[in-house]
């Protein structure tokens, strides 16, 4: 029992407190949760009606709020990164793994309602049943490293592994401001149209729909 | 702090907060946000707290070692701010099975808990093969114009509602035969 604590007590590293910045900064990480949470609890982000209404159709929350963060981050990021002031840090790109675990993934989400940041939240907020779904999470992980010990499923992985890359990479462009504007503006058309639709083209739409089924009988 | 008080704020200002974030932690820490990563460390802590030897032997942990890191104390700090939000606005409410559950499901509390608990166990599995959850993999992917967010992005989005249908019998199916 004893030698559990002493385990317990080293995997706490106390150089991790010392300063706010860098990776593996704890207060960094602290206060970046705490923002977090406050703007995914005010975007009603936290909530099992929102997620799985996103996949039902119903509720447009999760659109409204995403197409405004993706081109607004990529703008800045990229302008930051060409002032010379943040690095990229690029995820590896493995098709094959990343179909099928997105499948699962998203699978997994319409049953629990719940992706890894949003159970934070909604635990936060009372809604109790986020509990299973971080236990699970965490047994799905553990389940996935025992399995990847073997190497006939390390492979089946990495089946098509291009490495870390970038869209700029892969087609040659010399001028990443292209894919960047040809995104924002398809972005910008979406949000117009998801917008519309959310605040009062539905409410048209269900009186057209009763008005024609009157003219029907 | 009245924009603490109300109780929702307009998703284009949500968004532009989030990006805001999303650039600041890429300022002040060097990398993105991320989270499934901390399930994953909290998994390699448990197996070395109970089983350091077997924990020695398996390949996966030397990419994630049991050391209390940054994702760690983020999901702390989204637990902390949501109740700090949820208060403030007096929305907080302690509660077991979500409404939209109970329309389609039923108000059982013990059915509701199970799926929960195998919802998760695709979450975490799902995002360990695909390297990275919604924040880490599909929102970093995306805006770092990386091929693998928007791989991760279709996926989901094949994955998702596929599932929705055949697991709540909507009548999307069915009314697109009768049309």
């Amino acid at each position: 029992m004893e030698e559990m604590f002493v385990r317990l007590k080293n995997t706490f590293d106390p150089d991790t407190l010392s300063s706010l910045y860098g990776a593996s900064s704890l207060w960094g990480g602290l206060l970046l949760g705490v923002l977090l949470g406050i703007i995914l609890q005010k975007g009603r982000l936290c909530k099992y009606s929102v997620v799985s209404g996103m996949f039902r159709m119903q509720d447009f929350s999760f659109f409204r709020v995403g197409t405004p963060l993706l081109m607004i981050a990529m703008v800045l990021v990229y302008f930051l990164k060409d002032a010379g002031e943040v690095e990229l840090y690029l995820p590896r790109t493995v098709i094959f793994a990343q179909l099928i675990g997105g499948v699962l993934f998203g699978a997994g989400l319409a049953i629990s309602g719940y992706c890894p940041a949003i159970a934070a939240g909604a635990l936060g907020e009372g809604a109790l049943d986020a509990l299973p779904t971080m236990a699970g999470m965490i047994a799905g992980s553990i389940i996935y490293a025992e399995l990847y010990h073997e190497s006939l499923f390390d492979r089946l992985v990495s089946y098509i592994d291009i490495g870390r890359v970038t869209f700029q990479d892969i087609f040659l462009v010399f001028n990443h401001w292209f894919f960047i504007m040809g995104f924002v503006v398809m972005c910008v058309m979406f949000l117009i149209g998801i917008s519309m639709y959310d605040e009062f083209l539905k409410a048209s739409f269900s009186v057209i729909g009763r008005a024609s089924k009157l003219f029907k009988k | 702090m009245l924009f603490l008080r109300k109780k929702t704020w307009w998703p284009v200002i949500v968004g532009i907060g989030f990006a805001l974030l999303e650039v600041t932690s890429f300022y002040i820490s060097k990398r993105p946000l991320g989270a499934s990563r901390g399930y994953t460390v909290i998994g390699s802590i448990i197996e070395y707290v109970l089983f350091p030897k077997h924990a020695a032997k398996v390949s996966y942990w030397q990419q994630y070692e049991p050391y209390i890191e940054w994702t760690m104390a983020m999901l702390v700090g989204i637990v902390l701010g949501s109740f700090i939000s949820s208060v403030s606005s007096g929305e907080f409410k302690l509660r077991l099975v979500p409404e939209m559950w109970r329309l389609t499901k039923g108000p059982s509390k013990l059915k509701r808990w199970y799926w929960a608990f195998i919802g998760g166990l695709m979450v975490g599995f799902g995002a360990r093969m695909a390297m990275g959850c919604t924040l880490g993999m599909l929102i970093a992917g995306v805006i770092q114009l990386s091929p693998a967010g928007f791989i991760f992005m279709m996926s989901l989005w094949m994955g998702g509602a596929n599932m929705t249908v055949l697991f709540y019998r909507l009548k999307t199916l069915a009314l697109m035969k009768r049309d």
